[in-house]
C-alpha cells in the first residue's frame, strides 16, 4: 500500500483512528467520549452527490437510459454500479477526494487501484492500473457508463448538465459542488438537521434528512438565506426557536418555528447585537436556556436566554489560554452545548497538538490543524476544561485532517457527533459522523 | 540452600526440561520404569492417571512424593533439542473412604500431582522452527488428577478422574481513549479445560488382571484477539490456537499375569494424533489494505499405535522393574510449510524400589529413542530429527 | 533471621504484593457463612476453615461439601441500570482432622469454581468507572488451604496457609507478516506462562464452651497479567513496516489483606456471632491496564502515552454481627454487616457506595446413611448499596454529579457431608 492510500484510509475513517471496541459493554457518560468513527455522511441533493468545492470543480452529470435502478447499498447494485444517493450508477469523480478510501479517479469514475486482475471485485480486470469492468457493448456496463469497445472496459459517460448526451441518452445530475458547514441536529422525529451551505458568494440554511444511516439528502429550498450558523432550541419534540447568526457577524436573531419539525420560521427578532458575533449554540440546562457563541475567533461567550432577551450567565468566556491539550492555540470557534448532569460545552479549537515525527532522520514538525474541546460546568459558575481533547488527530502521519463545528445528540448508548470534516488548512471536506459506543 | 539445591539441579542435568511429563513417560518411577505398562495393576495414587478403576482394588491408604526429570538428547537438524523446565515435583496418593454398611471400603479416592515451575506455560513457536511436536512444549503444565473409584465386586473395580486446567480467550482493545491516551479495554476469560480419564481394571483370577482405560482429548485454547491504534493506524491481529499442550484421546488395553513374586503385563494403546490441529499459532492479521494469516500448515498428523511390556519382581526387601515400549510415529514423511518431525520410538525402563528407614523409595529411569526422520516440504528446507529422551524419577513414600 | 522477622517479613510481603480476593469476600463461604453475614470467623463451620475460620481445619472428622451460590446486581449508575453480570459458581469444600495425644492437628482446603471459566481477566478503559467489587471482571477460581494445630485442654489453636493464585506472563506473542514467494501472510509464536502466587493465611484461637474469640489474617490476592505482542511487519513498499510493541501490563481481581477479629457467645442452641473485618483498600493497584506502545517504523510517528493512576481508597473496617439457632433437626441463622465505601469524595473511578447486608438462611440435618452424616443449608442476603453522588473537582469527567446506588441479592445452598 502506497502512503498516499494510507492517506485516503486515515481521512476516511475520520478522527482518532478509531476503531471498534471490545465486546465488554462499554460505560459512557453521553457526551464525554471516547467517540468511534462511523464513517463520513453522503451528501445528496436531488439524487447528486454533494462533493466539496475544490479549485475546477464544477457541476457534471452521466449520460444515462432512463431512470437507474433506486438502491440503499452498493451490493443491490450490478454490472459494476455503485449506490450513490439511491441509485445504481457509476461513481462520478472529478478527482480522488470524490472517492472511497484507496480508490482512483480515472477517465470520470472512481476506480480501485491495482497491478493484477486479482485485487479487483470479481469480473473486474486490471487496466492501466485501475479495476475497470469488462464489456462487450453498453449493456454489460452499469447506468452512466458506456462500453469503451476498443479497450472492451466500461467508462463513465460524463456530461455537462443541460447539454446532450448522444443515443438518445439523458444527462442527469452526479456531482454537486457546494460548501456545508455547521450542522445542527433539529431534534425532530425525522432525523433532520440544519446546514450551512455555502455556494458562491451565497449562504442559505438549508433542512436535510438522514434517508439512510449515512446518508444526508438536502431539501431543495432554503429555509433561510443570508444567515451563518443557526443553533436549535429544543421543545419536548421537535423544535421551538432556531437562533441564527448574520452573515456579516453583527448579531444574533431569534426565529420562532411554525411547527415543531422546523420546517418553517417567523421573521427575526434581534437577540444579540454585537459584532463578531458567530456560531451560537443552544441548551436547556437545569430549567434555563444558555447560550454560547464564538467572538472574533477568539473568545467563546455564554449568555441565558430570558424573555427574548440574552441575559449574563455568571460563566466566563473560554479563551485559548483555557485549551487543554493543544498548544499554539489560533482560534476558537463552533461552540456546540449538551446539557447532562453537566453542561458540556464543545469547542472547535485550531491549534498544535501532536508531536513531531522522524521519518528516516528528518524531523516532520507537527501542523496546526482543527480539534475539538470539551469545557463542563456542574453548577453554572464554575467551568473546568478536560485535560486533553475530546476529538483529536494526535497521529502525526503528516495526514492532518480537521474535525470543526461540533452537534451532538444523545441516543441510546452514548451520544452521535456530527461534524465537518475538514482538510488540513480547514477547509470543509464533507460531513461525518460519530459516535460512543 | 534453594540456590545451591537449583545449582545442583541444573549442573546434574545440563539439559532443559520441562514438567507434567506424566502422559509423556510415566507418573512417578514405577511407571517409567515399566514403560506405562501397569493399567492392568496399578492401584495407588498414580493409578489415578494411568486407570483410575485401579485405585479401587488398591487396599491401603499411601501418600509419595519426590521428582522426576527429563534430559533431552534429541536432536533437530542436527542440534539438540532442548525442553522446557527440566523438573518436575510428583505426588500421588490413595485412601478408602471410611463409609459404612454395603459401602465400607468399596470407594476410594486417588489423587496424581505433577507441578512444575509455573502453572503453565504454553510455547507455540514459529512455523519455520523446526521441532519433534510429540515431545515439544507438550507438557509443562500443572496437572493434578483427583480419582473417584469403586468396586462393586471384590475382583472389579471402577473408577473416573479428571485432569483440568484453563485456556486464555478474549480480546484486547488498545485504543485511544477518552484521556488522549492508549486506554487499554481487555474482555478474557480463562475457560476450564477438563480431560475425563475412565477405567476399569478386573482380578478375576489371582494369576490375571486386566484393564482398560480411556482418557479423552486434551488440549488448551489461546484465542486472543489484539486491536491496538498505532499513532491512529488501526492495526488487528487474531492469534488463534486450539491444541496448545496437547495430549491425544487414548485407549489402551492391558493385561497382566502374576505368577509368585513375578507380574508381568502387556499393555496395547491407541493414541488419536490425527486429531491434533498442530503446535503452531495461527495468526490473521489486518492492516489497512492489507490482510494477511497464516497459511495452511499441510502437516499430517496420524493416529498411534503402542505396545509396552512391563515387568516386576519381588526380590526380598526389593522390587525390580523393567519395561519395553514402542510406538509408531504421529506424522507423515512429507509436508507443505512447517518443521516438525516425528519418528517411531522405542523405549527401554528400569527401576528398583526398596524400604528405607521405614520408608518406601522408588527410584526409576527410561530412555527413548526417537528414530531418525527426514521431512521433505514444497517450499524451503526440510527438517532432520531423532536422539533420545531421558526419564529419571526418584520417590519417598509410606512403607509397602 | 529471627522467626518473629521472618513472620513480619511475610506480613509485610503479603502486604506489598497486589493480591486480590474472589466472591468469598463478598458472600462469606458456604450457606452458613453466608446467612451469617460472614460474621462466623471465630466457630466457623470446619468444612470451610480454608476460608472462614482457619483453626477450625484441626476439627476431628473428614468433611466434604457442595455448594452453589447466585449474585444478581441491580445496580444503578446516573439512574440508569448498570447491568452486570451475575457471578456465580460452584464451591468445593474438604477438611480431615484428626486426634493426637493431647492436640488435634488438621487440614482444610477450599475451591470456588465460577461458572465462567477459571477467571475472567477484564480491564476497562481508565476513563471508565469500576464496580470494585461487582464488575464481572472479578471473577475467579480461588483455592484455599489451611493447615491447623488445636490444644484440647487450653482450647487454644493455631493455623497457616495459603491463598494460591497465578499470573500471567511470559514473553507473549511475536507476530510475522512477511512478503514472500506466497504473498503476504503471517506467521506466529507465543509464550505465555501461569505463574504461581501465594498469599498466606495464618490465624489463631482461643475456645472454651460458651466462649471463643479468634483472629484471621489474609494476605492480598491477585492476578498480575503482563501481555506483549510484537508485531513485524515486512511488507512490500507498505509506511507500517518495521516493529511495533504493545504492551499490556495490570492487575485484576485484587482483593485487599484483611485483617480479623471475632468472637462467639454461646448459650444452650443459640450462637451470637460478631466480627471486625480490616480490610487495606489503600494498598489497592491501578484498576486499569498501562500500556507502553513501542514503535520502530521506516515512518516514526508520535504515539501518546499514559499510566494508569492508582485509584485513591481507604482502608475499611466492617463489623458483622449474626445469630445461630442450632436445634437437633434443623437450624436458623441471621445475620448483618455494614461496608463502608472504601472510596473517597472526589473519586470517580470507583464507583462502589457503602453496602447494607441482612442475612437469612437455616439448615437441615439429613439422616445418617452409610456413616455419613449430612446437612443441607441455605441462605439469600440482600446488599443495600447506599445512595453516593459521584461528586468530582472536575466537571468533564465522566459520571460527575451522577448518583450511583442499587441493590444485591445472593442466594446460595450446600449439601454438607461428614464423618467422624
Amino acid at each position: 500500500m502506497t502512503p498516499s492510500r494510507l492517506v485516503a484510509l486515515l481521512a476516511l475513517s475520520s478522527a482518532c483512528g478509531l476503531q471498534d471496541p471490545s465486546p465488554q459493554r462499554a460505560r459512557t457518560d453521553p457526551g464525554k467520549g471516547p467517540f468511534f468513527a462511523v464513517g463520513a455522511v453522503e451528501v445528496c441533493e436531488a439524487g447528486a452527490r454533494v462533493v466539496p468545492i475544490a479549485a475546477g470543480a464544477s457541476a457534471a452529470g452521466l449520460c444515462v437510459d432512463g431512470e437507474p435502478p433506486s438502491c440503499k447499498s452498493s451490493g443491490e447494485c450490478a454490472r459494476g454500479g455503485r449506490c450513490v444517493c439511491g441509485a445504481c450508477v457509476v461513481a462520478a469523480c472529478a478527482s480522488e477526494r470524490d472517492c472511497d478510501e484507496g480508490e482512483l479517479c480515472r477517465s470520470g469514475a472512481c476506480a480501485r487501484g491495482c497491478q493484477a486482475d486479482g485485487e479487483c471485485a470479481a469480473g473486474d480486470r486490471c487496466d492501466k492500473g485501475a479495476c475497470r469492468r469488462p464489456c462487450g457493448a453498453s449493456s454489460d456496463c452499469a447506468a452512466g457508463a458506456t462500453c469503451d469497445t476498443l479497450d472492451g472496459v466500461c467508462l463513465a459517460a460524463t456530461c455537462e448538465l443541460g447539454s446532450a448526451c448522444p443515443l438518445g441518452r439523458t444527462c442527469r445530475p452526479a456531482r454537486v459542488p457546494l460548501s456545508l458547514d455547521e450542522p445542527e441536529w433539529l431534534g425532530t422525529p425525522d432525523d433532520a438537521v440544519l446546514v450551512e451551505v455555502v455556494q458562491g458568494h451565497e449562504t442559505e440554511l438549508r433542512r436535510a434528512r438522514f434517508t439512510a444511516p449515512l446518508r444526508l439528502s438536502l431539501d431543495e429550498a432554503p429555509l433561510v438565506t443570508s444567515v451563518g450558523a443557526a443553533a436549535v432550541i429544543p421543545a419536548a419534540v421537535g423544535v421551538t426557536a432556531i437562533v441564527t447568526a448574520r452573515a456579516d457577524r453583527s448579531g444574533l436573531d431569534l426565529r420562532r418555528a411554525r411547527d415543531a419539525l422546523g420546517t418553517a420560521f417567523e421573521a427575526p427578532v434581534a437577540l444579540l447585537e454585537e459584532a463578531g458575533v458567530d456560531s451560537p449554540a443552544v441548551a436547556v440546562f437545569r430549567g434555563e436556556t444558555w447560550l454560547a457563541w464564538a467572538w472574533n475567533d477568539a473568545e467563546i461567550r455564554f449568555g441565558k436566554l430570558r424573555d427574548g432577551v440574552i441575559a449574563s450567565a455568571g460563566l466566563p468566556a473560554i479563551t485559548r489560554a483555557d485549551v487543554r491539550g493543544a498548544r499554539d492555540v489560533s482560534k476558537l470557534s463552533s461552540p456546540a452545548l449538551l446539557a447532562r448532569d453537566a453542561l458540556l460545552v464543545y469547542v472547535t479549537v485550531r491549534g498544535v497538538e501532536g508531536e513531531a515525527a522522524i521519518d528516516h532522520g528528518a524531523v516532520l514538525p507537527a501542523e496546526p490543524n482543527d480539534s475539538l474541546a470539551l469545557f463542563a460546568t456542574l453548577d453554572g459558575a464554575r467551568l473546568d476544561a478536560a485535560s486533553s481533547l475530546i476529538v483529536a488527530r494526535r497521529a502525526n502521519l503528516r495526514t492532518y485532517l480537521g474535525e470543526r463545528a461540533p452537534s451532538l445528540r444523545v441516543r441510546e448508548g452514548g451520544a452521535e457527533l456530527l461534524f465537518v470534516a475538514g482538510d488540513a488548512a480547514g477547509t470543509p471536506d464533507g460531513l461525518a459522523l460519530l459516535r460512543e459506543r | 540452600m534453594r540456590r545451591k539445591l537449583a545449582a545442583g539441579v541444573v549442573l546434574s542435568l545440563a539439559s532443559t526440561a520441562r514438567a507434567d511429563m506424566a502422559a509423556l513417560v510415566g507418573h512417578g518411577p514405577a511407571s517409567i520404569a515399566e514403560a506405562q505398562a501397569r493399567v492392568a495393576r496399578g492401584d495407588d495414587g498414580a493409578a489415578a492417571r494411568e486407570n483410575p478403576g485401579g485405585v479401587a482394588l488398591g487396599a491401603r491408604d499411601r501418600a509419595s512424593a519426590g521428582v522426576t526429570v527429563l534430559t533431552s538428547a534429541l536432536t533437530v537438524d542436527g542440534a539438540r533439542a532442548a525442553i522446557q523446565d527440566p523438573w518436575a515435583i510428583v505426588a500421588a496418593g490413595d485412601a478408602t473412604i471410611p463409609l459404612e454398611g454395603a459401602l465400607r471400603d468399596r470407594v476410594r479416592v486417588g489423587l496424581g500431582l505433577h507441578a512444575g515451575r509455573a502453572a503453565a506455560r504454553v510455547l507455540l513457536p514459529h512455523e519455520t522452527e523446526g521441532a519433534q511436536p510429540y515431545f515439544a512444549n507438550r507438557t509443562q503444565r500443572l496437572s493434578v488428577v483427583p480419582a473417584l473409584s469403586v468396586r462393586p465386586v471384590s475382583w472389579l473395580g471402577v473408577g473416573a478422574a479428571i485432569d483440568a486446567l484453563a485456556g486464555v480467550t478474549g480480546a484486547v482493545d488498545a485504543s485511544v481513549g477518552r484521556s488522549g491516551t492508549p486506554e487499554p479495554r481487555v474482555d478474557a476469560r480463562a475457560p476450564a479445560v477438563v480431560r475425563p480419564i475412565l477405567g476399569a481394571q478386573a482380578r478375576p483370577t489371582r494369576a490375571l488382571s486386566l484393564g482398560l482405560v480411556y482418557r479423552g482429548q486434551f488440549a488448551v485454547p489461546l484465542d486472543v484477539t489484539t486491536r491496538a491504534d498505532v499513532a491512529g493506524v488501526p492495526l488487528e491481529a487474531q492469534t488463534h490456537a486450539r491444541h496448545a499442550l496437547f495430549d491425544p484421546r487414548e485407549l489402551v488395553a492391558a493385561a497382566a499375569l502374576r505368577r509368585g513374586a513375578l507380574e508381568l503385563e502387556l499393555d496395547v494403546g491407541h493414541h488419536a494424533f490425527s486429531r491434533y490441529e498442530g503446535p503452531g499459532l495461527l495468526v490473521s492479521a489486518t492492516l489497512p489494505g492489507v490482510d494477511a494469516r497464516t497459511p495452511p500448515s499441510g502437516a499430517t498428523y496420524r493416529d498411534t499405535w503402542s505396545v509396552a511390556l512391563g515387568a516386576s519382581a519381588i526380590l526380598g526387601a526389593n522390587t525390580l522393574r523393567m519395561g519395553l515400549g514402542l510406538e509408531t510415529s504421529m506424522m507423515g514423511p512429507r509436508q507443505s510449510a512447517t518443521r516438525l518431525t516425528d519418528g517411531a520410538k522405542t523405549r527401554v525402563g528400569a527401576g528398583l524400589g526398596r524400604d528405607v528407614l521405614g520408608l518406601r523409595v522408588e527410584l526409576g529411569a527410561s530412555v527413548t529413542a526417537v528414530g531418525a526422520r527426514t521431512v521433505t516440504r514444497e517450499l524451503g528446507p526440510g527438517a532432520q530429527a531423532g536422539g533420545m529422551l531421558v526419564a529419571t524419577s526418584l520417590t519417598v513414600g509410606t512403607p509397602r | 533471621m529471627s522467626r518473629r522477622a521472618a513472620w513480619l517479613s511475610l506480613a509485610c510481603f503479603a502486604l506489598a504484593s497486589r493480591a486480590r480476593a474472589s466472591d468469598d469476600a463478598l458472600f462469606g463461604r458456604g450457606a452458613r457463612s453466608g446467612a451469617l453475614a460472614a460474621s462466623d470467623v471465630a466457630d466457623a463451620e470446619p468444612t470451610v476453615a480454608a476460608f472462614a475460620g482457619p483453626t477450625r481445619a484441626a476439627a476431628p472428622g473428614l468433611r466434604a461439601q457442595l455448594g452453589y451460590r447466585l449474585a444478581h446486581t441491580r445496580l444503578t449508575l446516573a439512574d440508569a441500570p448498570a447491568r452486570l453480570a451475575d457471578h456465580r459458581g460452584v464451591d468445593l469444600d474438604l477438611q480431615l482432622g484428626r486426634r493426637a495425644g493431647v492436640l488435634d492437628v488438621g487440614a482444610a482446603a477450599s475451591m470456588h469454581l465460577p461458572d465462567r471459566g477459571v477467571a475472567s481477566l477484564a480491564f476497562r478503559p481508565r476513563s471508565e468507572p469500576v464496580w470494585l467489587r461487582w464488575d464481572a471482571g472479578r471473577e475467579r477460581a480461588s483455592f484455599d488451604g489451611v493447615v491447623a494445630v488445636a490444644h484440647r485442654a487450653w482450647g487454644v489453636a493455631v493455623a497457616v496457609g495459603a491463598s494460591v493464585t497465578a499470573s500471567s506472563e511470559g514473553r507473549g506473542a511475536d507476530l510475522v507478516l512477511p512478503q514472500d514467494e506466497r504473498g503476504p501472510h503471517a506467521d506466529g509464536a507465543a509464550d505465555v506462562e501461569l505463574r504461581y502466587r501465594v498469599a498466606p493465611i495464618l490465624a489463631a484461637s482461643w475456645t472454651r464452651e460458651r466462649v471463643a474469640l479468634a483472629a484471621r489474617f489474609r494476605g492480598a490476592t491477585s492476578i498480575p497479567v503482563e501481555l506483549p505482542t510484537t508485531t513485524t511487519v515486512r511488507f512490500t513498499d507498505n509506511p507500517l513496516n518495521g516493529v511495533t510493541t504493545v504492551r499490556l501490563r495490570g492487575v485484576v481481581s485484587y482483593d485487599p489483606a484483611t485483617v480479623t477479629v471475632a468472637s462467639r457467645l454461646r448459650a444452650g442452641a443459640l450462637s451470637l456471632f460478631t466480627a471486625l473485618d480490616y480490610a487495606r483498600w489503600s494498598a489497592v493497584p491501578p484498576l486499569a491496564a498501562s500500556l507502553a506502545l513501542d514503535v520502530k517504523l521506516g515512518l516514526e510517528p508520535y504515539v501518546p502515552s499514559g499510566v494508569a493512576p492508582r485509584p485513591a481508597l481507604r482502608d475499611t473496617l466492617t463489623p458483622r454481627v449474626g445469630a445461630a439457632y442450632d436445634g437437633t433437626v434443623a437450624s436458623a441463622r441471621v445475620g448483618a454487616a455494614f461496608e463502608p465505601s472504601a472510596t473517597k469524595g472526589a473519586a470517580t473511578d470507583v464507583l462502589d457506595p457503602s453496602r447494607l447486608v441482612l442475612a437469612l438462611g437455616g439448615g437441615v440435618r439429613l439422616p445418617r446413611a452409610a456413616g455419613v452424616s449430612g446437612a443441607l443449608d441455605a441462605f439469600g442476603s440482600w446488599h443495600r448499596a447506599l445512595e453516593r453522588r459521584v461528586s468530582t473537582a472536575d466537571a468533564t469527567r465522566p459520571f460527575a454529579g451522577a448518583r450511583a446506588a442499587g441493590d444485591v441479592w445472593i442466594v446460595g445452598a450446600s449439601l454438607r457431608g461428614e464423618l467422624p
